[in-house]
C-alpha cells in the first residue's frame, strides 16, 4: 500500500525555517552560507541573495577600524571544533560589528552566538546550524551603567560619602540574560494587573456616574416638586384667606360675635398653614443649597440675632454674651441658627417675669462648641429623640406657638457644616443646647 | 371691553381669585376702572400689541402699569415679558410680576429680561392688598400723565 501525500500537506519547510524568530545561519561544512532565517538577516543588515552561497568570512569580516576585533578568529575555532567533536559549541560574547550596506563603515554588534551539527545516519556532518543572539542594547545598557558607576565612585570619592549606593551590576551575561527575563515576567504581570485595576476603576467611574445622574435627576424632581409646593398650596390659601376677610369686611355688621370669631379661626389657620409652607420650603431649600463659606464674627451674629428675636418680647430678657471663638461658615446658614435657637430662648421664657439667656463659646483643639441656655420652659429629656424632627413639637400651640421646624433647621444647618448639635432640658427650669463646628485650619 | 376709555393698568392673572383680590386692592385706590383682565399670555400680547380680538383697540396713551403672573396657560409670563421688553414701543411700560414663590429661576430670569419690580403674592390678604396697592400706586404715580 502506497501513502499518498498531497503536496497541500506537505509543510514547505524552506518557508518555516526562514520563517523562525531566532536568528539562524545554516553552513555548509566549507563555511559557505546555504540558509539563513528572516530575523537572521534583519539582524545582520543583508538581504538573502547577498549572502547565500558565499563564504561566511567573505561576508562578516572584522571591522578593520577595529584593532581589537577578533569576531572571525573566535567563530571560526568554535565551528572547527563543532567539525572536530561533531558536538555543539557555544560562544562567549561576541563584539563582531556588521558592514552597513550602503559601505560606510560598521554597526557595533554583540551576541551570544552557539553553532550545531546537522548529521546524518552514519554521523557525517552534513551543515553547521549557527544560531546567533543580538545582545547589543543589553551591552551597551550595560556599558552606560558602567559608565555611570564609574562616575558614581568618582563621586563618592568627591563627596567622601558611603551610601550612594547604585544597584549591583551582573557581570555575567547569562545571568544578565535571566535577570531580564523575570523583569519581563514581573513587567507582564503588572501590566496584567494594571488592565485588571483600569477595568475595575472603569466599572467604578460608571457606576459613580449613573449614580450621580441619578442623584441630580432626584434633585431635579425635588426643585420642581418644591416649586409646586410653594406656587400651587399657596394660590387657594390666599384665596381662603382673601375671602373670607372680603367676607368680613363687607358683611362684618351682619354677623354676631360668634360669627366674626369663626372667620376669625378661618384666617388664623390659613395663615399657619402659609408659614408651614414656607418653612417646609426652607427646610427643603437649606438641603439643596451650597455653602458659601466665609469667615464668621460669632459674637456679633449672635448678638444681632438676640437683638431681632428680643424686639418682641413682651417680658424683661436679659443676655450674656462672653467672646466668642470666630469660626469659618456660610453666614446666612448660621445667623439662621442663632436666630432660631435664640428666639426659641426667648420664645419659651417669655412666661418668666425676669427672663436670663446666656451665650458661650470655646476652642478645644480643633472643634468650636458653642451654648446657648435659658431658664425658660425647659423641655422633658424623655421626648428628646423627638426635638430636631420635622414638625415635631414638645408644647402645646396653646402654650407656645410655632410649626416645629425651627430646631430641624437648626439641626441640618449644623450637620451641613461639619457640626453637631444636641441639648439638655428640665421641665420649668430651662434648656441648653449645644452646637460644634470645626475650627478653620 | 370699552375701547373708548382709557386702560392704563393691565392685569395678567389666570387664577379668577387672585384676580378678584387684585382687583380690589386697586379699587380701594380708585384705580379699577382702568384695569384691564386678561386671563392668559396669549390674551395679553394681543392686548398690548393690539392684535387679534383687540385688533381695534384705540392706543393713544401707552399703558401705565402691566401685572404680570409668572405661571399662565399658553405664553408664559416670562415670555409675555420678554416680548415686551424686545419691543422699542412697550419696553418703557413698566411691568411688575407677580408670583407665588420666590423659588427657581424665574425671577432672575425676570431681571436679566429688565423687569421693573416683583411681588411675591403673599397669602395673607392684608399683606397682599398692600403689595398690589403699593406696586399700583408707585407705578402710576411714576408715569402720571401730565396734566391737561
Amino acid at each position: 500500500m502506497t501513502l499518498q501525500v498531497s503536496t497541500k500537506e506537505i509543510a514547505n519547510f524552506q518557508l518555516l525555517f526562514e520563517s523562525v524568530p531566532g536568528l539562524f545561519l545554516v553552513l555548509l561544512p566549507d563555511f559557505t552560507i546555504t540558509a539563513v532565517s528572516d530575523a537572521y538577516l534583519q539582524a545582520t543588515l543583508t538581504r538573502r541573495e547577498q549572502i547565500v552561497g558565499r563564504h561566511l568570512f567573505a561576508v562578516f569580516p572584522d571591522n578593520p577600524d577595529d584593532p581589537n576585533a577578533d569576531g572571525v578568529a573566535n567563530l571560526r575555532r568554535s565551528l572547527e571544533r563543532v567539525l572536530e567533536t561533531r558536538m555543539p559549541d557555544a560562544m562567549a560574547m561576541q563584539k563582531y560589528d556588521v558592514p552597513r550596506p550602503d559601505g560606510t563603515g560598521f554597526e557595533e554588534r554583540y551576541w551570544s552566538p552557539s553553532n550545531f551539527p546537522v548529521m546524518d545516519a552514519d554521523r557525517n556532518i552534513l551543515y553547521i546550524m549557527h544560531r546567533a543572539e543580538d545582545i547589543t542594547s543589553y551591552v551597551l545598557l550595560k556599558k552606560n551603567r558602567d559608565e555611570l558607576g564609574l562616575l558614581h565612585d568618582e563621586l563618592k570619592k568627591e563627596v567622601g560619602a558611603d551610601e550612594l549606593e547604585l544597584p549591583e551590576l551582573t557581570d555575567d551575561i547569562s545571568a544578565g540574560n535571566q535577570h531580564l527575563h523575570a523583569l519581563n515576567r514581573a513587567l507582564k504581570l503588572e501590566i496584567l494587573a494594571r488592565s485588571k485595576l483600569e477595568d475595575a476603576n472603569r466599572e467604578l467611574t460608571r457606576e459613580l456616574k449613573n449614580n450621580i445622574e441619578k442623584l441630580e435627576a432626584s434633585n431635579k424632581e425635588m426643585e420642581s416638586f418644591s416649586y409646586s409646593v410653594s406656587h400651587d398650596l399657596r394660590a387657594p390659601l390666599r384665596a381662603v384667606d382673601g375671602f373670607a376677610r372680603m367676607l368680613e369686611e363687607d358683611v362684618a355688621d351682619q354677623l354676631d360675635e360668634e360669627g366674626r370669631r369663626k372667620l376669625q379661626v378661618i384666617r388664623d389657620n390659613t395663615r399657619n398653614m402659609g408659614r408651614l409652607i414656607d418653612e417646609l420650603l426652607e427646610f427643603s431649600r437649606l438641603g439643596r443649597k451650597e455653602l458659601n463659606y466665609g469667615h464668621l464674627d460669632m459674637s456679633a451674629l449672635a448678638q444681632a440675632a438676640f437683638n431681632d428675636a428680643a424686639s418682641v418680647a413682651v417680658n424683661d430678657t436679659t443676655l450674656s454674651l462672653s467672646e466668642l471663638p470666630a469660626a469659618r461658615g456660610d453666614i446666612t446658614l448660621i445667623k439662621q441658627v442663632w436666630f432660631n435657637l435664640l428666639s426659641n430662648a426667648c420664645k419659651f421664657s417669655a412666661k418668666r417675669e425676669q427672663a436670663h439667656i446666656t451665650v458661650k463659646g470655646s476652642r478645644d483643639g480643633d472643634v468650636l462648641t458653642y451654648t446657648v441656655s435659658d431658664n425658660g420652659a425647659g423641655f422633658d429629656m424623655r421626648y428628646y429623640n423627638k426635638l430636631f424632627g420635622v414638625f415635631q413639637r414638645l408644647h402645646r400651640v396653646s402654650e407656645f406657638e410655632g410649626t416645629g421646624v425651627g430646631l430641624a433647621i437648626v439641626h441640618r444647618i449644623v450637620t451641613r457644616h461639619g457640626g453637631k448639635i444636641w441639648a439638655e432640658g428640665v421641665v420649668g427650669e430651662g434648656a441648653v443646647f449645644h452646637f460644634t463646628l470645626p475650627a478653620a485650619t | 371691553m370699552n375701547s373708548f376709555e382709557r386702560i392704563d393698568i393691565l392685569l395678567v392673572e389666570d387664577n379668577p381669585y387672585d384676580a378678584e383680590l387684585s382687583m380690589r386692592a386697586l379699587q380701594k385706590k380708585k384705580l379699577v376702572n382702568k384695569v384691564e383682565w386678561v386671563q392668559d399670555g396669549a390674551d395679553a400680547l394681543d392686548f398690548i400689541f393690539s392684535q387679534g380680538v383687540y385688533e381695534h383697540r384705540v392706543q393713544d396713551e401707552p399703558l401705565k402699569l402691566i401685572l404680570l403672573d409668572i405661571k399662565l396657560p399658553k405664553v408664559s409670563g416670562i415670555d409675555v415679558l420678554r416680548k415686551i421688553k424686545a419691543d422699542p414701543v412697550t419696553r418703557s411700560i413698566p411691568v411688575v410680576m407677580l408670583t407665588s414663590s420666590a423659588e427657581g429661576q424665574d425671577l432672575s430670569e425676570c431681571y436679566k429680561l429688565g423687569v421693573n419690580s416683583y411681588i411675591v403674592k403673599p397669602v395673607e390678604f392684608e399683606s397682599f392688598q398692600e403689595e398690589v396697592e403699593k406696586a399700583g400706586f408707585y407705578w402710576m404715580l411714576v408715569n402720571r400723565v401730565p396734566a391737561s
